[in-house]
């Protein structure tokens, strides 16, 4: 268990570490089973596998939601594929180190890119991005109606009205990480809402309707993996020690025991 | 009596432990009738997410709504005031003037009215659908107060104020005007109107009006005036932002030919229905087996029958819940639809009272000429689209 990865839920103290495999040695095959894993909403699972690349590691998974029918989300139609469970759709995923990690940091700055975030049929769409700091985002209105777009966050204060056809673009310089995303608001349709997460580096992503996420070229180090999916106020925070070279499975399970009180609004 | 008891374990029950779980049922919880656990829903197509505090259509599944799905509209914003000193004054053309403190309108006969109250800009677009919610308000009868008071001969009018206000300009003037509401005294002193303090058995929350609300069933929810802290008896028609500016529906009527705009002060609610869902099974020989679900509300006036059709199919008769109902509340509706091939459609529902009206059309005149968004009671076409 030299090159043990090891793996630590913060929020239940559950402690979980699985085989190791060097990677110059053949993998030798990898069974988790309900009786070497321990039962929890927020099991985890990880494999790790021949290294694919000569620098960096690759974090790969899928989020899935589980129901809890005394608890239930009214919302979960709108991100889970499935009745009882499925994978988690529009949940962020990004990661930020524990220890000084000069390489992590080296990936601060990046050529600022253009998203864009469109209000269409009273929706934000998407209504959950993750860009880098610097970055611009271009805000639109396709629906007939007059919208708005209010942000009071600390990352980005802003308010304008758009008309149909209309345009706003807004730079976002200030990284937030998973703690500070910039809330979005259209003062009047109060239905309306979107989160635009900024982080200072590259490793993060946001989930599609699979579920899956995939992290490339992790220098080795120890960090704090985040998941966090604003609409659902769901939030699930992992340790993880990266080693290079590495690929790192990791299945996450939410839940409603990872709801996270929401801030005052 | 626990809020998981549902409506199927209710019908298990028979009905006449209905009726006795319903009497002791404070809020009770009710499901769809024909719902199948297995039954997916099918998701309406280029409609906005649905959020807290509104009504969430596609997930209905109690006949009472929870706070949290509770609309509220303000005007003036809500009012910063001591609820704790909160008194309600009756004045003007009355014999016996009374202001009542919170404790007295307590201490007061206490009843119930079960009421589906509507904003009535409620389906003027798809960004405000879910502001119709269904409530037991609890409180003391109004007419017994008006009578305490005793309005004289000359009192024509009964104006309910408010305590929300604000400056507004009038005709270039800077006038304080406090949100107000009237009624003639005939319809003050129906027996139906109460002054509510509760809502599903808990202190009305500040939003909804608290700590007292005018309340009075099959009435559009401006007329249930909220922070309630004036009635006054008057003797002439009292015409405020809210009756005589705002809330006035602007309607071309067609009379001989030409068509002649009539201005009408928003008050009594009107016939609608809507598909609140549509559910799926598996496909089976190439179809979908379909159902709907929905609710019909209206003025109190009785409902004949709700109907559903299909893109351009046939209009067909959907079951209307036996149980539970009231005359002020929504109505739940189920469909099965049958077998539906595979693509896009559009499910529509429309309600017909007992005395023939029919809920209209978007293209139908008395909707097509209205030039203003409220009294949006037309016909609410459901887009979908079914994976083989």
């Amino acid at each position: 268990m030299n090159r043990a990865i090891i793996l630590r839920s913060t929020a239940i103290g559950l402690c979980l570490v699985v085989g190791a495999m060097a990677h110059n040695r053949p993998a030798p095959p990898f069974h988790a089973t309900a009786a070497t894993l321990p039962q929890s909403n927020d099991a985890l699972l990880v494999v790790q596998k021949e290294r694919q690349r000569d620098s960096g590691a690759l974090i790969e998974g899928t989020i899935t939601y589980e129901r809890d029918r005394k608890r239930s989300w009214r919302y979960q139609r709108y991100y889970v594929k499935g009745r009882s469970k499925g994978p988690l759709a529009e949940a962020v995923v990004a990661l930020s180190p524990l220890d000084r990690n000069p390489v992590f940091s080296k990936n601060r700055f990046s050529k600022p890119r253009t998203h864009s975030v469109d209000q269409k049929d009273f929706r934000f769409t998407p209504e959950t991005i993750a860009i880098r700091a610097g970055d611009r985002v271009k805000f639109s209105n396709s629906d007939g109606a007059l919208h708005n777009v209010f942000s009071p966050s600390k990352i980005h204060r802003f308010d304008v009205n758009l008309r149909k056809g209309n345009e706003s673009i807004q730079t976002f310089d200030r990284a937030g990480g998973t703690a500070e995303p910039a809330r979005l608001r259209c003062a009047f349709h109060a239905s309306m809402q979107a989160w635009i997460y900024v982080f200072d580096h590259p490793h993060y992503q946001v989930t599609k309707v699979d579920g899956r996420f995939q992290l490339k070229n992790v220098p080795p180090g120890r960090y704090e993996l985040v998941m966090a999916h604003p609409a659902g106020e769901l939030k699930v925070v992992k340790q993880l020690t990266v080693t290079a070279g590495k690929t790192i499975r990791l299945d996450v399970r939410v839940s409603p025991d990872n709801k996270v009180e929401s801030k005052p609004k | 009596m626990t809020e998981t008891l549902n409506r199927r374990d209710l019908l298990k029950a028979g009905s006449a432990a209905v009726a006795i779980a319903m009497a002791q049922m404070s809020v009770p919880e009710f499901v769809f009738p024909g719902e199948e656990d297995d039954d997916e829903l099918v998701p309406f197509l280029n409609m906005p997410r649905s959020r807290p505090n509104m009504l969430d259509w596609e997930t209905l599944d109690s006949w009472m709504t929870p706070q949290d799905q509770v609309f509220s509209v303000s005007h003036y914003g809500y009012p910063e005031f001591d609820e704790a000193k909160h008194t309600l004054q009756i004045n003007g053309l009355v014999e016996k003037p009374k202001t009542f403190s919170m404790d007295d309108i307590k201490s007061l006969p206490k009843e119930d009215r079960l009421m589906t109250l509507e904003c009535s800009g409620n389906g003027a677009g798809k960004g405000f659908i879910g502001a119709v919610y269904n409530s037991k308000w609890t409180g003391t009868p109004l007419a017994a107060l008006l009578k305490s008071a005793g309005i004289k001969k000359e009192g024509k009018e009964v104006v309910f104020f408010g305590m929300d206000e604000k400056v507004e300009t009038i005709r270039k003037e800077k006038v304080l005007t406090p949100f107000g509401r009237s009624l003639s005294v005939e319809d003050a002193m129906d027996a139906n109107l109460l002054l509510a303090y509760e809502r599903n058995g808990k202190p009305l929350e500040k939003r909804n009006g608290a700590p007292l609300r005018l309340i009075y069933p099959g009435r559009y929810g401006i007329a249930n005036v909220k922070w309630l802290r004036q009635i006054e008896i008057r003797d002439r028609r009292y015409v405020g932002k809210f009756m005589g500016r705002d809330y006035v529906t602007i309607r071309g009527e067609k009379r001989n030919g030409r068509v002649v705009f009539i201005e009408t002060s928003v008050f009594k609610m009107n016939l609608k229905s809507i598909v609140a869902r549509v559910t799926r099974g598996e496909t089976k020989g190439g179809q979908v087996p379909l159902k709907a679900y929905g609710a019909v509300w209206g003025d109190g006036t009785p409902i004949d029958r709700v109907e559903v059709k299909v893109d351009d199919g046939k209009w067909q008769k959907a079951t209307l819940d036996k149980e539970p109902r009231s005359k002020y509340c929504w109505t739940f509706f189920s469909i099965d639809l049958g077998n539906i091939k595979p693509g896009k459609h559009t499910v529509i529902s429309r309600a017909i009272d007992v005395n023939g009206r029919v809920q209209p059309s978007a293209e139908d005149d008395e909707i097509a000429l209205k030039k203003t968004f409220w009294e949006a009671y037309q016909q609410w076409p459901r887009e979908i689209e079914l994976e083989a």
